[in-house]
């Protein structure tokens, strides 16, 4: 039988959700805990706790969104996820200059608005704005190349934050140091903004073909892959230009233990003939049908931007793309979700004409 | 041979394959996972498993298919052993296939997620590593108690339908789909 209890331990166990939210917890009786049941022997943020909040995602759709009434539409149409953020990524290409974080008021509008899950974009390698993201109560900080950059050489040391990053990855180089660097998922870059979904399927294409190679490898094949990938750390601490620096990054010296943690990711991308963390897309999504094609390509779920509200219909096309990523290897269902779309896509650019090519940046 | 119907249009799927793959071949039984997106997917199943991930997006993604209404139809008339974690246990809930109420991401948001050792009272399960993300709590309700984090409820078995709302999926141990696959060879067995 279920116990009722006044649940006076309850609120040492979510002290760190404002009050009013515990009290109302409170009063409903059976949630007990044990006098013994200390939050400190809880353990929090680490990996297993970072990697099973990404798994929780397979499958969905996860939409950029710049207001709560956005944010509202892209819950209602089934997103696992929304990702707050001051302009998609259409309009920061527009509008040019310093790419940042968003404003704490906008974060906190959208977290307070919905009941899923919200992520937020961070300056590659500026630790203070996924600090303060974190703060926030962001679930997970998109290490993201669509902000400008804040660090020409290392990325964030996502091990030293306590929730999960997602990182873009146009390669298996790039996406195996962002999982050594503590990334809890990975996105293929694609080229964001542009509606043009070529970029995000080169991308996964190649990482596909790498895990392939990785597969083949002997023992010093790997030892070499695991060189030539860290030795890419080692090419960005001497262009640095710092004296007696060259062998030092935020993760830790360039040494015999790097090569053996970088190593170590390999063989398992070896073992599971796939990342060890959730890979989705990103990049370029514009139509339900670019949806069902990466996840046909093998990514466990889709990240669009710009391609929802910079859409004439975001709401039937916030629906029929969560219908085609769902039903993605039925093409009954796909063609049903096209149909749905009530106006045109957002205008797509080739990529030959864009003056920035974000998917050149991170390394 | 054993028919798993495992819920496929959201969630964490892979960990639950990985953890029912491990307990048949443990076993020894022959299964086949049977990925379920349309509500005709589901005649014919041994099992089911209900995995984690967004409620909302689960039911949203089921609504043209109607999967949920046939799953549910389909346990009520068949009372084949179910095991749903976390938005399973949510769906299970809200279904009325357990007889507790629950709250969605009821202990915070990602940083207030947690681990803890939790008490299991089940045939060969005493203890267990409880891993919540985002985790609900359970409410209200008489269903039959089967898992505590101290006294609280974190786990409810009701005839053979099992509500955890926590992802021993995402752990090494499939101990919880050892049950499942247990329950449903006893079935089958019975029904010979």
């Amino acid at each position: 039988m279920l116990k009722l209890q006044p649940a006076t331990h309850l609120f040492l166990l979510i002290k760190s959700v404002n009050q009013t939210f515990a009290l109302e917890v409170l009063p409903l009786g059976l949630i007990k805990m044990n006098s013994n049941n200390d939050i400190k022997a809880l353990r929090h943020a680490d990996d297993l706790l970072k990697r099973g909040f990404a798994s929780m995602l397979q499958g969905g759709v996860i939409m950029d969104v710049v207001t709560p009434e956005q944010a509202a539409v892209a819950e209602a149409a089934g997103a696992v996820s929304v990702m707050a953020l001051e302009r998609v990524p259409a309009d920061i290409r527009k509008s040019g200059g310093v790419a940042r974080t968003s404003h704490p008021d906008m974060i906190k509008g959208i977290i307070d608005c919905t009941s899923i899950p919200v992520m937020a974009k961070s300056r590659i390698g500026h630790e203070a704005e996924s600090q303060v993201l974190q703060a926030l109560g962001v679930d997970m900080v998109d290490e993201s190349e669509v902000l400008t950059p804040a660090d020409p050489y290392f990325h964030i040391n996502k091990n030293s934050h306590d929730i999960p990053f997602v990182c873009g990855a146009t390669g298996l180089g790039e996406a195996v140091r962002r999982i050594y660097e503590g990334a809890a998922m990975i996105r293929t870059k694609g080229e964001a903004g542009t509606g043009n979904v070529v970029a995000a399927v080169t991308h996964a294409r190649l990482i596909d073909q790498e895990i392939r190679q990785i597969q083949q490898l002997n023992d010093a094949g790997l030892d070499d892959a695991a060189n030539i990938i860290m030795n890419r750390y080692r090419v960005l601490a001497e262009s640095s230009n710092l004296p007696g620096v060259s062998n030092l990054t935020p993760f830790g010296e360039i040494d015999d233990e790097m090569h053996g943690s970088i190593r170590d990711i390999l063989v398992e991308v070896s073992d599971l003939g796939r990342l060890p963390v959730v890979t989705f897309c990103a990049g370029g999504i514009a139509t339900p049908a670019d949806a069902s094609l990466m996840m046909q390509m093998g990514v466990d779920g889709i990240f669009v931007g710009s391609g929802i509200f910079k859409s004439e219909d975001p709401e039937t096309m916030a629906d029929a793309i969560v219908l085609a990523t769902a039903h993605f290897d039925d093409p009954d269902k796909v063609a049903e979700a096209m149909g749905m779309m009530g106006g045109d896509p957002m205008r797509g650019d080739e990529l030959e004409t864009l003056e920035v090519r974000l998917d050149q940046r991170g390394w | 041979m054993l028919t798993v119907g495992l819920a496929m249009l959201q969630g964490a799927r892979n960990e639950h394959m990985h953890a029912i793959l491990k307990a048949a071949a443990d076993l020894n039984v022959e299964i086949e996972i049977r990925e379920l997106r349309k509500s005709s997917d589901v005649a014919g199943i041994d099992a089911l498993i209900l995995p984690g991930g967004e409620s909302t997006a689960m039911k949203i993604a089921s609504r043209s298919e109607e999967l949920y209404s046939g799953i549910w139809e389909n346990v009520r008339n068949t009372n084949i052993p179910v095991l749903g974690t976390c938005a399973g246990a949510i769906l299970l809930s809200q279904n009325g296939l357990i007889n507790a109420g629950i709250e969605r991401n009821a202990f915070g948001r990602q940083r207030e997620s947690f681990q803890s050792d939790i008490e299991v009272n089940l045939e060969e399960i005493s203890t267990f590593q409880g891993v919540f993300i985002r985790a609900p709590r359970f409410t209200d309700g008489s269903g039959n108690a089967i898992a505590w984090l101290g006294d609280e409820v974190v786990g409810i078995l009701e005839r053979n339908v099992m509500a955890l709302t926590f992802h021993p999926e995402l752990t090494d141990d499939f101990r919880f789909h050892l049950w499942l696959l247990n329950e449903a060879l006893s079935r089958t067995e019975h029904d010979q």
